[in-house]
């Protein structure tokens, strides 16, 4: 399993371990960067037809001019490629040994933060449909839980089955613990009214 | 009509600033990786100041007087 001590989130809790940290999938920002693709196919190809379409960039004063509007645009292409990888790198499921932390970068400004503990959750559901999200596996988790919150979306993930399986395996170990805690309350209770 | 190239690159550039801040401002409180965010931190500041400052000196390097005089000859024939 991949270590995550390196990782720290805002609202962390002492002793809470990350156990997962889930991004989209890869191929949904490649489709995003597609975009990107076609502005830097536009820069260059403009080097190439630009000039031969207005014959006074090639000349002195319009070359000058012609290397700045290229700049801009390459400006523009920086700053419109890394708002994409915030909206992506930002938009993070973070599952700890205690609860699991969504953290949405729904626009420029905007970013919400959910959380569930894990006590809350009722069931799971993956979802993985089509050609594409079977050959590259990756899908939707829905987690319905008991809190006000009624589902719990991770969207478009990479192998939902061992984010699951994951959740599952947690619940399960928290909720052995819980009945440990209960029966070693009960043995004492008991105990204390025997004696 | 010189003025008016000036007050728009003075937006453009307002605007570019603004984004630059935004994005620093969320690589350096939001991320998770502290490694990584280094990483992408000294690489968007580096290649953005570099942008930023050949955008500058590639603006003041155009003779926008004698651009627009061009401009406006051509159109006339």
């Amino acid at each position: 399993m991949e270590n995550f001590n390196r990782y720290h989130f805002a609202g962390q809790k002492e002793g809470e371990k990350i156990l997962l940290v889930a991004h989209r999938h890869w191929f949904d920002i490649l489709t995003q960067f597609l975009f990107v693709l076609v502005l830097i196919i536009m820069l260059v190809g403009s080097y190439a037809f630009l000039p031969v379409m207005f014959p006074f960039l090639g000349e002195a004063i319009g070359n000058a001019f012609f290397a700045f509007l290229e700049n801009t645009f390459l400006l523009f292409i920086w700053i419109i490629f890394f708002i994409i990888w915030i909206d992506y790198y930002f938009d993070v499921w973070i599952i700890t040994n205690q609860r699991i932390v969504n953290i949405s970068q729904k626009a420029l400004f905007s970013r919400e933060v959910s959380e569930l503990e894990l006590e809350n959750i009722q069931d799971i559901t993956t979802e993985v449909s089509g050609i594409l999200r079977t050959f590259f596996n990756f899908g939707d988790l829905y987690i319905q839980t008991a809190s006000e919150k009624e589902r719990f979306l991770f969207n478009n993930v990479p192998d939902p089955y061992k984010i699951k399986d994951l959740i599952m395996n947690l619940q399960e170990k928290q909720e052995r613990t819980e009945e440990e805690q209960f029966g070693k309350m009960l043995q004492k209770k008991v105990h204390h009214e025997k004696f | 009509m010189a003025l008016f190239v000036f007050i728009l690159y003075g937006i453009v550039i307002f605007a570019y600033i603004f984004f630059c801040l935004f994005i620093t401002y969320h690589l350096m409180k939001y991320s998770l990786n502290s490694e990584l965010n280094k990483i992408m931190l000294i690489t968007f500041i580096v290649v953005a100041t570099l942008l930023f400052v050949s955008n500058l000196a590639l603006f003041f390097s155009v003779d926008w007087q004698a651009l627009f005089l061009k401009i406006s000859n051509l159109t006339n024939f």
